[in-house]
């Protein structure tokens, strides 16, 4: 009698528990539908973004997913603004902005990614003058944009391309690939997945302290290095090879920049850390562990001087082939304080890289400077070099 | 540490589990149980400034000393037993308001001070900070002393009393936000042996889920706009002013309920009672209502404390009307150090005088209404009062503004100045007509405990609370501390 008390027990809780999944999987799909205009069945991720297509791997055309919007060419949407066609308007100069994540915005309000917010500031200086195109994709690397400047960008016809890099990328444990076979297939048609897997994630990198994620990540780190040799595998300081292959790999984007007649302008990569360790918060040493852990093999100190060093590579060929910088690194520091009051500093990245939008405006009013500069030597913009 | 934070919920877990463990300690059980309770009180307090605690002790010392002290002179008699009582609840009293005007009321009365004579420079003010919770623990201790001074109730004695009277001032559940308890109701249930009860458990975890809900779902997703709305320098139209007005007085409720809900459903849990703060306040028909309903820990120990020591009703109207300005004008500061305060305590002391003058005639002229017609009539009377309090609530909220300001903006929301923006509906309709939803099916219930309820299957509770999980975990804005953490 007892244990048939226990199984009903048990199997009462164990239905309780299957009911309280069930309606929080519904809950997450109703929200969907009606904050983002989900669908109530189907897959809903990141993943709807981005598509591989005889182009290669690209931002997919008119794709929607909560925040993020792209037009019919695979362009970040600017809420509000014109819609873009591939014709270019007379008398525009026509701006494309090639990056990654931190290019295509990730944690910055609608219409506040860095591109968008030089939309404004250009439109401000000039009105109806310029039009940028966000052309970032999460997870993009120089080869593959050689192949998207020759294949897709150009057919907008461009008068100016800034390139914003992301050196980590060349640390990851395979470098990124220099051949760039495009997909054959039509866009994947993704599976159903569970909706509330990806809202717990985000719960719990809002609820759980910093430091406490801070030290389970690092934990997980640890052992995967372990696993891997320990520290004699990790990399303390940027290889020479892959430094030299970023040169490369950007050397050929601009070369492919330079074909579709457009002009380049060069960004050097910011990030949120400060140069003297003893400065970091316990919100710096999180992202530090997160940043690691998208690589793998560098320690800390190797991104850190990645980053230099990729910034001075960017410098270097620059000045060689007469190209204008736009220096991101330098125009956003880790925090702003607002002028004459006491509040506290405004952040300007979201995680290790990733910009805020106080600091896309900082990254926006950067570049901006360098369009408006490169754009008064376009006597016509209609005569693109 | 906020109740709606994760540092909150690991210290409750650990707070809990050590509770009920010791309660199987059977010879000393309640003696650890307080003991640790006393100690994970003062963590509590001391997470946000360790150096505050000095203030609680300093109450805590002093207000036990002054108990026995009158109870001595009490149990003497003799012809200086009421000299010496009023001379132990004055030292109690002097402490307590000395330590809160000096932490709170000081810089306010120091700039007005300034602005009056017209005196100027920083001379007079002191860099202070507010220490708190300090208007709620001392005004909870006080009552301790005071109810001793009136011969009702006996002080507690030895280091075990100390021990008991010390953690009813400081018990983390209430300590930084009231509900404002009384030595008589919390103290003997920290005396006495707690029992685990599942039903009582389960109270306290729908108290405590349905706090969340209301806090962090409601309140703090209003929040925003209503911050925008009321931002110095904004210009809103009439009807953003009378939306704002709206999700304002949803947000204060629900952010104030919403934490006694948790202060309770805390308690609960450990087998302790707190007074209920809030019983639908906005169902209210007339303002004396609405003060048996709104914040009813304050409003009680200001009529007990304040209103009716004052001569209460019993010395004529005028000094009826005296005692009312007196007590709204008290609590209307208690609130905050700030003018806009205190002319919102003048606004309901006003509005309270106006209802005490026109009730023998209101009284005089009701008509026998059809059950259908009275109901409509019951139910235009509530939006009346909820109006009445919104206008209130105006003045509460707009602690940006100038006087000046603040008529702009009540002359806008009454001429519904410039164009109507209908989209400001629609965070009400998100958020405040689900707490509407339920706050009419607790009043069909007659009990705030849904789950108690019955025949509801188990299944249906199950979908019910994970409705409320998922609006507070995935639906609530970031978390911002407590309004009436300020007060």
């Amino acid at each position: 009698m007892r244990a048939r008390a226990i199984i009903r027990v048990g199997l009462k809780w164990i239905g309780l528990a299957v009911v309280f999944a069930v309606v929080l999987e519904l809950c997450a799909r109703i929200d969907d539908a009606v904050r983002w205009g989900a669908p109530l069945v189907g897959h809903y991720s990141q993943r709807l973004l981005t598509v591989e297509d005889e182009l290669g791997i690209r931002s997919r055309p008119g794709a929607r997913f909560e925040k993020w919007e792209l037009d019919e060419h695979g362009f970040r949407k600017v809420p509000g603004a014109e819609p873009i066609t591939m014709e270019k308007p007379e008398g525009v100069v026509r701006v494309a902005v090639l990056g990654a994540s931190e290019t295509f915005g990730l944690f910055e309000s609608p219409g506040m990614d860095y591109p968008a917010q030089m939309q404004a500031m250009l439109d401000e200086a000039a009105p109806g003058r310029y039009q940028v195109l966000n052309a970032g994709c999460a997870g993009m690397t120089f080869p593959r944009f050689t192949r998207y400047v020759r294949v897709w960008i150009s057919r907008f016809e461009p008068d100016i391309v800034v390139i914003y890099p992301t050196p980590a990328a060349y640390l990851a444990e395979q470098p990124p690939a220099e051949d760039i076979e495009p997909g054959t297939g039509p866009p994947e048609d993704l599976p159903e997945n569970l909706r509330m897997a990806r809202k717990a994630r985000l719960l719990m990198r809002r609820f759980l302290p910093e430091g406490w994620q801070a030290w389970w990540r690092e934990w997980r780190l640890e052992s995967y290095v372990e696993r891997r040799g320990g520290d004699d595998w990790l990399w303390h300081e940027p290889p020479t090879e892959r430094v030299e292959l970023f040169r490369r790999h950007l050397e050929e984007l601009l070369d492919a920049i330079d074909e579709s007649g457009a002009n380049a302008i060069v960004a050097t990569h910011a990030h949120r850390f400060p140069e003297d360790r003893a400065e970091w918060t316990a919100a710096d040493k999180l992202h530090m562990v997160r940043w690691r852990q998208s690589y793998g093999r560098p320690a800390a100190s190797a991104l850190l001087e990645m980053e230099r060093v990729a910034n001075r590579v960017v410098r270097e060929i620059a000045a060689e082939r007469g190209l204008a910088v736009a220096d991101v690194a330098g125009a956003v520091p880790p925090t702003g304080r607002p002028t004459g009051s006491n509040r506290p500093p405004v952040p300007h990245f979201a995680d290790f890289t990733h910009f805020t939008d106080a600091g896309a405006r900082l990254a926006a009013a950067e570049m901006t400077e360098q369009v408006r500069s490169v754009s008064t030597n376009l006597s016509d913009p209609q005569q693109r070099r | 540490m906020w109740f709606n934070s994760f540092d909150f919920a690991v210290f409750f877990v650990i707070v809990l589990g050590l509770y009920w463990l010791f309660q199987r300690w059977r010879r000393h059980g309640l003696r650890v149980q307080n003991l640790m309770l006393l100690a994970a009180s003062y963590f509590f307090y001391g997470y946000w400034d360790w150096r505050f605690l000095s203030l609680i002790l300093i109450s805590t010392v002093v207000d036990y000393v002054a108990g026995l002290r009158m109870q001595a002179a009490i149990d003497e008699g003799g012809p200086d037993k009421d000299r010496r009582k009023r001379r132990w609840v004055t030292a109690s009293i002097v402490t307590n308001l000395g330590l809160l005007g000096f932490f709170k009321y000081f810089n306010f009365f120091a700039g007005s001070f300034e602005a009056a004579f017209g005196a100027t420079g920083e001379w007079l003010r002191l860099d202070i900070v507010l220490p708190v919770g300090i208007s709620f623990y001392t005004f909870q201790t006080m009552s301790y002393t005071i109810d001793i001074y009136r011969e009702r109730m006996k002080p507690v004695r030895g280091l075990g009393g100390f021990l008991d009277f010390a953690l009813f001032v400081a018990f983390f559940p209430q300590l930084v936000a009231g509900p404002i308890e009384r030595a008589s109701s919390l103290l003997p249930q920290i005396r006495a042996q707690r029992r685990f009860s599942l039903d009582q458990f389960g109270d306290g975890l729908h108290l405590i889920f349905w706090g969340l809900v209301k806090k962090v779902f409601v309140a703090d997703n209003l929040a925003p706009y209503v911050d925008e709305i009321f931002a110095a320098g904004a210009n809103p139209t009439g009807f953003a002013i009378i939306a704002g007005v709206w999700m304002f007085a949803f947000q204060i409720y629900c952010d104030f309920s919403g934490y006694s809900n948790i202060a309770r459903g805390c308690a609960k849990c450990m087998g302790i009672d707190i007074r209920v703060n809030f019983k639908h306040p906005y169902i209210s028909t007339n303002p004396r209502e609405f003060w048996q309903r709104w914040h009813i820990t304050l409003s009680t120990w200001l009529r007990d404390y304040l209103y009716i020591p004052l001569g209460g009703n019993r010395q004529g109207k005028a000094k009826t009307y005296r005692n009312l300005s007196i007590t709204m004008l008290l609590g209307g500061l208690w609130h905050g150090a700030q003018w806009n305060f205190v002319f919102w305590g003048a606004y309901h002391g006003a509005v309270l005088m106006l209802h005490r003058a026109l009730r023998p005639v209101l009284e005089r002229v009701r008509v026998p209404l059809p059950g259908a017609a009275r109901k409509a009539w019951h139910l235009v009377k509530m939006l009346f009062m909820f109006h009445v309090v919104c206008l209130g609530w105006l003045f509460f909220r707009a602690q940006d503004h100038s006087a000046g300001e603040i008529w702009e903006l009540v002359r806008r929301a009454f001429t519904l100045h410039g164009a109507v923006d209908w989209s400001l509906a629609r965070p009400l309709v998100i958020y405040a007509v689900p707490l509407l939803l339920v706050d009419l099916a607790q009043i069909a219930a007659g009990r705030e405990e849904l789950h108690r309820v019955r025949p509801v299957p188990a299944w249906a509770k199950c979908v019910a609370y994970s409705i409320f999980f998922y609006l507070f975990a995935f639906q609530g804005a970031t978390a911002e501390s407590f309004i009436y953490f300020q007060f």
